[in-house]
C-alpha cells in the first residue's frame, strides 16, 4: 500500500478530488458567510423591534394617561356641583333629585358609563345610579385618599370585573380645598374603545401587533374590547426590556409594557416573532438559494477546470500502461503549449527511445542468440569431427598394430611386440579420453530437463553398467534400501552415479578389497545421495580441484583413467539444479555425495 | 538361393577401416563375400546395377548392406533415403556402421530406415566380436526377405 500523506484523500483521482475540495471549501464559506449573515439580521431585526416596542408602549401610554387627564378633570368639572354637595353635606337629606341630575350628566361617550356614585367622606356609597345595591368599596381606599389631595382632586382605579363587565373608577372629591366632604366614583366601561381611537392604534402599531391594558398588579388584562387571560409569566416588566413568551395555543412573541402615570394601569404590546424575523428568514432563503448558486457555477467551473488538467494525465497513465503492455506504437495527443503539453511531448519522446533502445536490445540478443547457436553447432560439429575423424586413424593404429601382433607375431622379437602392445595401450587409452571429452561435452551443452527418478532405479541401472568393474575388484557394494524420488535427469544422473561407484571401486590401496556404500540423507527438501567408499582418500586441498576436467592426483601406472568421471559428475548434476562434493582425508576413504531436489518439488 | 553366395555389400571411404573389417570377417570365417564401394554414388550405382556394376552375376544384390555415414559424395544418410524409396532393394537390411554417436544422425538414420545403428569401435577384439554378432544374428537368425531389382 503506498503512503498517504496526512490529510490527503487516499484512492481519490486529482480530477475529483479537487473539484471535491474546493466545493468544500466554497460551502464552508457560504455556510460561515450566511450564518453570519443572518445572525446580525437577526440582531438588528430584534433591535428594530425592541425599540419600536419600547417607543409604542411609551406612545400608547402617554396617549391614555392625556386621555384620562382629561376624563378625571371632565368629570371633576362634572360632578363639583352644588346639588351634590348639598346632597352629601346635608347627609341625603337634602337635594338628592338634584344629585340624581348631576349624577345622570352624561359627559363624553355616556354609553361608556356603567354606574356613578356618590360616596360620603368616610367612603361609603349614598346614592347611585343606575341604582342597585349599595357596596362598601374598601378597595376605593387608596383612589379616594389620591382624590382628595391636588392637583386634579380626581383619581383613576384599576379595572374590576363587575357581572362580566369591565370597568374602572374614576374617583373625583367633592368639595374645595383639602377637605372633601364626599366623593363621587363614576365606574367607566373599559375596552369599548371607539373607533377613532382603534384606528390611531392600528396605524400606530402597525398589522402583526397585539395591544392589551392591564392593571398595575398584573392581575386583569383587556385587549381593549373583552377581558382577556394574563400573559404568561414574567411579562411583569422593567423599561426598556422586552421578553419573549408564547400564549398557549399561539405562537411565540416579544413584548414589552409601560406603566401610565395617572392611572394604576399598564400597557403591553406583543410583536409576533415571526414577522420580526421575517427579513431574517427571507435574508436566510436568499442567502442560501444564492450560496447553492454559487456552489453550484464554482464546482462546475473547478470540474472542468480539474478536467483540463487531468484528462491529459489521464492520457498519459494509459500511454503509459500500453507502453508498459508492450505496445510502443502509443502516442499521446495534445497541443496544449503549457507544462503538462511539454510533458505529453516529453513522453513521446521517451516512447520513441525505449522502442529503439528496445529494438536495439532485441536485435543485440537476436545477434547474440545466432553467434551462440553457431557456436553450439561448430562445438557439435567439432565434437563431430573428433569422434568420427580422429577415431578412425585410432582404429587403424589400435587395429594394425594388433595385426602385426597376431599375424606377424613370429618375425617379431620382444622388444618389437612390447612397441606394438605400447602402441595398441596408447591407442586405447586416446579412445577413452576422447569418449570422455565428448560425454562431457554432451552434458555441458544438451537440455537436462529434470523429472521424477527413483534413486533406487538410478542406483540399480549404475550398478549394471560398472558390473564389469565391481566383479573385477572383487569387491562389494551396498545400496541402503527404500531410496526416495528426486528430480534429476535420469540417464545423466545414473552416468553419474556410475562413474562415483567406479571411482570408488578404482582408487583403493593395493591389496585391499573396495566396499562401497550408498545411502541417502534427506533434509528440507533436498535429498543427498552419499557414495561412500574405503579407499585411499584424498587430501582436503584437493577436494575441489577433482571435480576439474583433466584433474588427475595419480599417475597412470597406479590409477588409470582420463581425469574427467568426475567432471562430468559435477556438470551433469549441476545442469540438474543440484550439487556435488566429497567429504574425505587421506587414507581415510571418500565420501561423494550428490544433492538434488526432493520430488515434492516439482508443483 | 544359396545364401552363402550373396554378397554383403560394405559402403566405406577410409581404406584401413576396410582392411580391418575384412580382416576380422576373414577371422570370423564368414563366407559370404564382401564387396566394397568407396563412395555413395558407387553405393547407389551398385544397387542399381548401372556402371561399371551392370553384370549381376560379378556384383549380385547383397544379402546385407553395412553403411558409413561420412562418404565422398553422396552422404551415407542421402543412401538410406535413396535405397529405402526404391522399389526391390529397399527390403536389404542396413545397418549403419560409422564413428558418429551422434544424437542427430542416430535418429535420423533411423528414420530413414535404417535397422541397424553400430558404432565402429576402435578396439579390433571388439570389432570381432560385432562381426561375429551381425553374421549370427542378420545372416543366420533372422529371416531375410526376397530381394531382387
Amino acid at each position: 500500500m503506498p503512503p498517504t500523506s496526512p490529510g490527503s484523500m487516499p484512492g481519490l483521482s486529482i480530477q475529483k478530488k479537487l473539484p471535491l475540495l474546493v466545493s468544500g471549501f466554497l460551502l464552508l464559506v457560504i455556510v460561515l458567510y450566511s450564518v453570519a449573515s443572518y445572525e446580525t439580521v437577526k440582531a438588528a431585526s430584534m433591535d428594530v423591534a425592541r425599540q419600536r416596542l419600547i417607543s409604542l408602549t411609551g406612545q400608547v401610554a402617554q396617549i391614555y394617561d392625556q386621555q384620562i387627564k382629561t376624563e378625571m378633570r371632565n368629570t371633576h368639572t362634572l360632578m363639583n356641583d352644588s346639588a351634590v354637595r348639598s346632597f352629601v353635606t346635608s347627609s341625603g337629606r337634602l337635594s338628592k333629585d338634584a344629585a340624581m341630575k348631576v349624577l345622570a350628566k352624561g359627559g363624553p361617550r355616556p354609553e361608556l358609563n356603567f354606574r356613578t356614585e356618590i360616596l360620603d367622606a368616610a367612603g361609603a356609597p349614598v346614592l347611585d345610579i343606575p341604582s342597585g345595591p349599595l357596596e362598601r368599596h374598601e378597595e376605593l381606599a387608596g383612589d379616594l385618599a389620591k382624590a382628595a389631595v391636588g392637583p386634579d382632586y380626581a383619581a383613576v382605579g384599576r379595572f374590576r370585573l363587575i357581572n362580566d363587565t369591565l370597568v374602572a373608577p374614576i374617583v373625583v372629591a367633592v368639595g374645595d380645598g383639602t377637605h372633601p366632604v364626599g366623593y363621587v366614583v363614576r365606574w367607566r366601561r373599559i375596552g369599548n374603545a371607539s373607533k377613532e381611537t382603534l384606528a390611531q392604534l392600528s396605524t400606530l402599531l402597525g398589522g402583526n401587533a397585539q395591544l392589551y391594558f392591564g392593571n398595575d398588579r398584573g392581575d386583569i388584562w383587556t385587549d381593549a374590547s373583552t377581558a382577556v387571560a394574563k400573559p404568561p409569566a414574567g411579562a411583569a416588566a422593567k423599561p426598556g426590556q422586552i421578553r419573549e413568551y408564547t400564549r398557549p395555543g399561539a405562537t411565540p412573541v416579544f413584548a414589552a409594557n409601560h406603566a401610565f402615570v395617572n392611572a394604576p394601569w399598564q400597557v403591553l404590546i406583543e410583536f409576533s416573532k415571526q414577522a420580526v424575523m421575517a427579513p431574517a428568514a427571507a435574508f436566510l432563503r436568499r442567502a442560501s438559494l444564492i450560496g447553492a448558486l454559487v456552489l453550484l457555477v464554482g464546482t462546475l467551473i473547478v470540474w472542468i477546470v480539474s478536467r483540463s488538467i487531468t484528462k491529459p494525465l489521464t492520457d498519459l497513465t494509459a500511454a503509459a500502461s500500453a507502453l508498459a503492455a508492450g505496445n510502443y506504437s502509443v502516442v499521446v495527443q495534445s497541443n496544449r503549449a503549457d507544462e503538462l503539453g511539454e510533458l505529453s511531448r516529453a513522453f513521446n519522446t521517451m516512447t520513441r527511445r525505449v522502442e529503439e533502445s528496445q529494438e536495439g536490445l532485441e536485435r543485440k540478443v537476436r545477434d547474440r542468440t545466432e553467434q551462440l547457436r553457431e557456436r553450439n553447432e561448430e562445438l557439435e560439429t567439432f565434437g563431430h569431427s573428433i569422434s568420427h575423424d580422429l577415431r578412425a586413424p585410432l582404429r587403424a593404429m589400435h587395429g594394425f598394430s594388433q595385426a602385426l601382433l597376431e599375424d606377424c607375431g613370429p618375425q617379431l622379437d620382444d622388444v618389437g611386440k612390447d612397441y606394438a602392445q605400447r602402441v595398441v595401450a596408447g591407442a586405447r587409452r586416446m579412445d577413452a579420453l576422447i569418449q570422455d571429452l565428448l560425454a562431457y561435452s554432451r552434458v555441458s551443452r544438451s537440455e537436462l530437463d529434470v523429472a521424477k527418478v527413483n534413486l533406487g532405479d538410478v542406483v540399480n541401472d549404475a550398478l549394471a553398467q560398472v558390473e564389469g568393474d565391481v566383479a573385477a575388484s572383487g569387491g562389494a557394494v551396498s545400496v541402503a534400501s527404500g531410496l526416495p524420488t528426486v528430480l534429476a535427469h535420469r540417464v545423466a544422473l545414473v552416468q553419474s552415479v556410475a562413474n562415483l561407484l567406479a571411482n570408488g571401486l578404482k582408487f583403493v590401496p593395493p591389496g585391499r578389497v573396495p566396499a562401497l556404500k550408498v545411502r541417502v540423507e534427506r533434509d528440507n527438501g533436498v535429498t543427498r545421495l552419499w557414495v561412500e567408499d574405503n579407499g585411499i582418500g584424498i587430501d582436503a586441498a584437493h577436494h575441489e580441484r577433482v571435480f576439474g576436467v583433466f584433474e588427475r592426483l595419480h599417475q597412470n601406472e597406479d590409477y588409470p583413467g582420463t581425469g574427467i568421471g568426475l567432471a562430468i559428475v559435477r556438470k551433469s548434476v549441476e545442469r540438474m539444479g543440484g550439487r556435488v562434493g566429497v567429504v574425505s582425508a587421506v587414507g581415510e576413504g571418500a565420501r561423494f555425495w550428490i544433492e538434488l531436489k526432493s520430488e515434492e518439488g516439482l508443483s | 538361393m544359396n545364401v552363402s553366395n550373396q554378397p554383403i555389400l560394405l559402403v566405406e571411404d577410409d581404406e584401413n577401416d576396410v582392411m580391418l573389417l575384412q580382416r576380422a570377417f576373414r577371422r570370423a570365417a564368414i563366407i559370404n563375400p564382401l564387396q566394397v564401394v568407396r563412395n555413395g554414388d558407387d553405393a547407389v550405382a551398385y544397387l542399381e546395377g548401372s556402371g561399371v556394376f551392370a553384370d549381376r552375376m560379378q556384383y549380385p544384390l547383397p544379402v546385407l548392406m553395412l553403411l558409413d555415414l561420412k562418404l565422398p559424395r553422396r552422404t551415407g544418410l542421402e543412401v538410406l533415403q535413396w535405397v529405402k524409396e526404391r522399389a526391390g532393394v529397399k527390403k536389404i537390411p542396413i545397418i549403419v556402421l560409422t564413428s558418429s554417436k551422434n544424437d542427430d544422425d542416430v535418429n535420423r538414420a533411423y528414420e530413414l530406415g535404417a535397422n541397424s545403428y553400430v558404432v565402429k569401435p576402435v578396439s579390433f577384439e571388439t570389432l570381432l566380436e560385432l562381426v561375429k554378432s551381425l553374421e549370427l544374428y542378420w545372416l543366420v537368425l533372422n529371416e531375410r526377405p526376397n530381394v531382387s531389382s
